[in-house]
């Protein structure tokens, strides 16, 4: 909500915009809209202005019902009829689940057994991931959903993709003549992708422990951005050509045999320790959480894309809970010149370019290369060449709900992962979480506040790389 | 109550810093200022004093080595704390109406605390930038906290000058170079002119016989304790000939300060000195022969711009500072 109204703030909205709220709590219209209102002054950062709220706030609705109630889709199918016709929305409706992941079925066939799938307009649906536990739980959610809506009307959220910087990443490949060439295997040495948080599981340890680091982050978030990266350019920026060279490269990635996870793939668990002037616990004494639990709160793999671009290029992608601070990051590590014909100098060690990609949270891209010390001696220092979006553009950036629920509005479906993504990456994923779900890990196996467990580095120093710390 | 320190809001708010002092409604006169950083320069110091010259050490050398500094200053004992907050030290080079500004992050923390912080200072150095700790306290730099930082900094940088003595400092100094720390000593930086004037004496291979029949060094020096600076001079020496059986003498001389003031190597028949005549100045005698040369006494700055310009290992420093160790050690 505080993502509409901001749309709503930079009269962003299309004409004949309402929204009806439903829930099992019973509110009257009034106490829909005074519940919004404070998670917009919570969460939007900015004060609730009072004229911009009135319009705002006479477009909001409320109809409490229960997803396994037929009753209540009953109710919805009316006040549909009844925005339709105050707002003229043409009979378009979206469908945003809010719910319960296992809830997405139950609230779809609700829908379809209502016959609001179907109307004067368009009617479209979103759920958010994750889209399913494994490979066989997306396929029989996706078949559910696609029984009741057709795939172009399904809209799968990975906010990842919304964010500005990650959108960036195909300005930034396909609009400038000078980065393309370079990103092939024949100049690029490794690719690695960072999502660190600093926080731990902030109260939703009985969530966390069900899920874990490699399907919260790794088999949705980083393998788009990874996609992202690695796609080759589509011919127009339409949401079927951009979708389907991601999900090429995501079919392209090599799927791991059982006996390559213990070299390809490292599990971790943070421990307490003490942060600043606090401490903090590890995860084994977070509430909800199980003592003996297994679940990886930092998962990192080396993937390969097999394709004529990528052959041979190591894909490194972490992510974890309670690492040093909360940052993500592209990191393009290039080869290092053929010859250093400064090897005798003081140059503390030689080091390849790099190009990072800052997704958040300062926003931003930086080239590092190498050049000289002014002064005498040929003494060489690396030195990194920043482009900040927030120093450059002094518009708001908008944030990755604002786009990705203006464009399911507009029928763009370019930032939606489709039905063929999702399946190709829990593919990628599954061998890891087969092979984990057999093995008792000794945890914790990382300090809160460190960049993940011992065996992560060895995982990279077995080809010769290390981890770069953003 | 103030909000806890973390990396993230260090970070946040920096970020906050530099897109407001990119603001162009905030002073339409000026162009946009520029980012300088090229390295993170961390400072760990005593609470107590030294703010106002460590403040201007650090804009000293921001010119030439533009950095995000961050200055830690460590209160010994009282309650648990830390706090921090960030600003911008800019400055406009002359003939220019673009400012240059760099980062200064100002820590204080408590004994205590200290060892949270520590992954707090590894989270917000510049990435892919060196790192460099200054630490201008003895009593810091054993600090067992200080372990990760040093493990983790291209390169730490102390003033064994400020230490208790000079053996002790030593005996550090090498102990932290045999774990692979890249440690670095002001002391060192002291006597890289009187290095100088040696080596260049020695560039005469005619004179390369006294080197190789050398009986004595003698480094002389102020004041009555032998200080860091000589026993590297003559480890230096030792270092350069690897000669055995050569006789080492420290011998104070009376002068102002505590540095060194000669250096006087003797073989069969030959004899080379180097001696301090005036304040800035040296006189060196080899054999007959007489000449004067500078030997200037470095500012703190000049000697920290100084050890920021090498930026691999000193890998003479590290086969010196064993032999200076045993030979404060006898």
């Amino acid at each position: 909500m505080p993502a509409l109204y901001r749309l709503a703030c930079d009269r962003r909205l299309p004409p004949g915009f309402a929204v009806i709220g439903t829930s099992r709590t019973p509110l009257s219209d009034e106490q829909f809209r005074e519940k919004i209102r404070g998670a917009i002054a919570q969460f939007s950062g900015s004060t609730v202005d009072g004229d911009m709220w009135r319009v705002f706030s006479g477009t909001l609705f409320y109809t409490p019902g229960d997803i396994g109630d037929p009753e209540s889709y009953r109710r919805i199918g009316a006040r549909l009829a009844d925005v339709e016709k105050r707002f003229e929305t043409g009979g378009n409706a979206l469908f945003y689940l809010a719910t319960q992941p296992s809830q997405y079925e139950a609230a779809a066939d609700g829908i379809g057994a209502a016959g609001l799938a179907r109307g004067n307009g368009w009617r479209r649906l979103i759920i958010e991931k994750p889209f399913g536990r494994d490979l066989a739980s997306a396929r029989e959610l996706n078949e559910h959903l696609q029984r009741i809506f057709p795939e172009s009307e399904i809209y799968r959220i990975d906010h990842y993709l919304g964010k500005e910087t990650v959108q960036n990443i195909l300005a930034f490949r396909f609009a400038n003549g000078i980065f393309e060439p370079l990103w092939n295997r024949r100049y690029v040495n490794q690719v690695q992708i960072t999502a660190a948080e600093a926080i731990g599981v902030e109260g939703r340890g009985a969530y966390y422990q069900e899920a874990g680091a490699l399907r919260d982050m790794i088999q949705n978030h980083l393998l788009q951005v990874m996609a992202t990266i690695g796609m080759e350019p589509a011919a127009t920026y339409e949401a079927g050509a951009v979708r389907d060279e991601r999900a090429k490269l995501l079919r392209s990635v090599r799927i791991m045999k059982p006996d390559e996870v213990a070299v390809n793939a490292v599990a971790g668990q943070y421990g307490p320790a003490r942060l600043g002037d606090k401490d903090v616990p590890g995860f084994l004494q977070e509430p909800g959480v199980r003592p003996d639990s297994q679940t990886d709160t930092y998962a990192a793999v080396t993937l390969f894309a097999e394709n004529w671009r990528w052959a041979g290029v190591p894909f490194y992608l972490r992510t974890g809970k309670r690492l040093p601070r909360h940052v993500t990051d592209i990191a393009i590590h290039f080869n290092a010149a053929p010859h250093a014909p400064f090897a005798d100098s003081d140059s503390g060690g030689i080091t390849p370019n790099l190009l990072i990609i800052r997704i958040q949270p300062e926003e931003g891209i930086s080239i590092r290369f190498l050049s000289k010390q002014p002064g005498g001696g040929m003494r060489l220092r690396p030195v990194s060449m920043d482009f900040s979006y927030g120093a450059s553009f002094g518009s708001r950036e908008p944030e990755a709900y604002e786009t990705l629920l203006l464009d399911a509005m507009r029928g763009d479906s370019t930032l939606y992962i489709r039905q063929d993504a999702v399946e190709a990456s829990w593919a990628v994923v599954e061998p890891v979480l087969e092979v984990w779900g057999n093995q008792k890990f000794e945890f914790p196996n990382y300090a809160a506040g460190t960049w993940g467990p011992v065996a992560a580095d060895e995982m990279l120093s077995r080809r010769g790389h290390v981890w770069r710390n953003p | 109550m103030p909000a806890p320190v973390s990396a993230d809001s260090i970070i946040a708010d920096l970020n906050r810093l530099w897109v407001s002092l990119a603001d162009p409604s905030a002073a339409p006169e000026s162009q946009a200022v520029l980012r300088a950083c090229a390295m993170t320069l961390v400072v760990v110091a005593e609470e107590s004093g030294e703010a106002v010259r460590i403040a201007e050490v650090i804009g000293d050398v921001m010119r030439d080595y533009p950095n995000r500094a961050v200055i830690v200053r460590v209160r010994e004992g009282g309650e648990p704390m830390l706090d921090c907050h960030v600003t911008a030290q800019c400055w406009m080079p002359l003939g220019t109406r673009q400012q240059i500004c760099c980062e200064q992050i100002e820590v204080t923390v408590s004994d205590s605390n200290l060892p949270g912080l520590i992954p707090i200072l590894l989270a917000i150095a510049a990435p892919d930038l060196p790192r460099v700790l200054w630490c201008r306290s003895a009593r810091i730099f054993r600090l067992p906290a200080m372990a990760a930082l040093f493990q983790r900094a291209d390169k730490v940088i102390v003033d064994s000058a400020g230490f208790p003595d000079a053996r002790t400092a030593l005996e550090e100094l090498r102990s932290q170079v045999a774990r692979g720390h890249r440690v670095m000593d002001l002391s060192w930086t002291r006597i890289t002119r009187w290095r100088e004037i040696v080596a260049e004496i020695f560039e005469d291979p005619a004179r390369l016989e006294l080197v190789r029949t050398m009986r004595r060094v003698v480094v002389e020096h102020a004041g009555n304790g032998t200080p860091a600076t000589a026993y590297y001079l003559a480890a230096w020496v030792m270092a350069c000939t690897a000669l055995e059986g050569v006789e080492v003498r420290f011998e104070p001389v009376p002068a102002p300060g505590g540095g060194i003031e000669g250096i006087v190597l003797v073989s069969d028949g030959h004899s080379v000195s180097v001696r301090r005549a005036e304040d800035a100045a040296a006189l060196i005698e080899v054999d007959s022969l007489k000449g004067c040369t500078v030997v200037p006494r470095l500012r703190e700055a000049e000697l920290l711009r100084s050890e920021l310009g090498v930026s691999g290992r000193d890998t003479v420093f590290e086969r010196s500072v064993p032999i200076a160790a045993r030979l404060a050690g006898r």
